[in-house]
């Protein structure tokens, strides 16, 4: 998309430097299912993802879901963005979801370990 | 370093909270409203579908002109990107498959030369054909039939 696309918005509105607001919640709608597309849009810090074709009932969702169950935002010092974790396991008892050196089941090995202890 | 330290928890004010506004519409009586506002659109859809297949032709043209031209291949890439998108949004799936196809087959071959032009030119008559025979949705056996068409051309013309 020109001149700028949505991921590279994201990333740019979560800049704590330039940015008017950096937790300026973001639903990115996309016509692109991939996996790892959808992999991208998460690490560029968007709050919720909408895939094509959409329905009034999708959009609903992920508009509520932003305006009444916002997730906190995470600080680390390779990620600025919106939690990655959208699930809470029923049996975790916390008070971390993993510990240094273990890996996400979803890693594909590109993350560093600190980016996953969030 | 301890876990704890190595990254901060922020929860910034709601801000969207406070300026929503309530509807006096339950939830099933606005998800009523917005299909029927969808269904407006999809009156007209075809129109649109029209204009972007037009703009699909022109852009095919130009690059039939000019074999390997970047921008020609990336005007097709945003059209077709486009209905993609929207088509089965707005109940014609069969129109979003075939862009689907022909999205997927422009990422692939970042210069569009000769060859590959023919395999364009089939998508887009496949998009017209679809239109100009009022089918909707997935388009049912002439779907499969043309969808199939499409995957044996792709197939081949890689495979040359």
């Amino acid at each position: 998309m020109e001149p700028l696309n949505g991921i590279d918005f994201t990333r740019q509105m979560r800049s704590m430097k330039t940015s008017p607001d950096p937790y300026l919640p973001i639903i990115l709608l996309s016509g692109f299912t991939e996996m790892e597309r959808i992999r991208i849009a998460r690490d560029a810090s968007v709050n919720e993802i909408l895939t094509k074709p959409v329905s009034p009932e999708s959009l609903y969702g992920r508009l509520t879901s932003v305006v009444r169950q916002p997730r906190p935002y995470v600080e680390t010092e390779q990620y600025f963005g919106p939690d990655r974790r959208c699930k809470e396991a029923a049996n975790f008892a916390g008070p971390y979801r993993r510990r240094p050196g273990q890996a996400s089941p979803h890693d594909l090995g590109t993350r560093n370990t600190k980016q996953v202890i969030v | 370093m301890s876990i704890a330290s190595q990254h901060k928890i922020i929860r910034p004010a709601n801000r969207l909270h406070i300026k929503a506004r309530i509807s006096d519409l339950s939830v099933s009586q606005m998800m009523a409203n917005a299909h029927r506002a969808m269904a407006l659109i999809v009156q007209n859809y075809s129109q649109w579908l029209c204009a972007d297949l037009d703009g699909l032709s022109r852009s095919f043209e130009n690059l039939s002109a000019e074999p390997g031209n970047g921008d020609h291949r990336n005007d097709l890439f945003r059209i077709s990107h486009d209905i993609r998108g929207q088509a089965a949004s707005f109940d014609y799936a069969l129109a979003s498959d075939i862009a689907t196809s022909l999205c997927d087959f422009l990422e692939r071959h970042e210069k569009i030369e000769e060859v590959q032009l023919k395999v364009v030119e089939a998508h887009i008559s496949a998009i017209r054909a679809y239109l100009r025979q009022s089918l909707k949705g997935d388009g049912g056996s002439v779907g499969q039939e043309l969808m199939a068409e499409l995957s044996g051309l792709i197939q081949r013309t890689e495979a040359s």
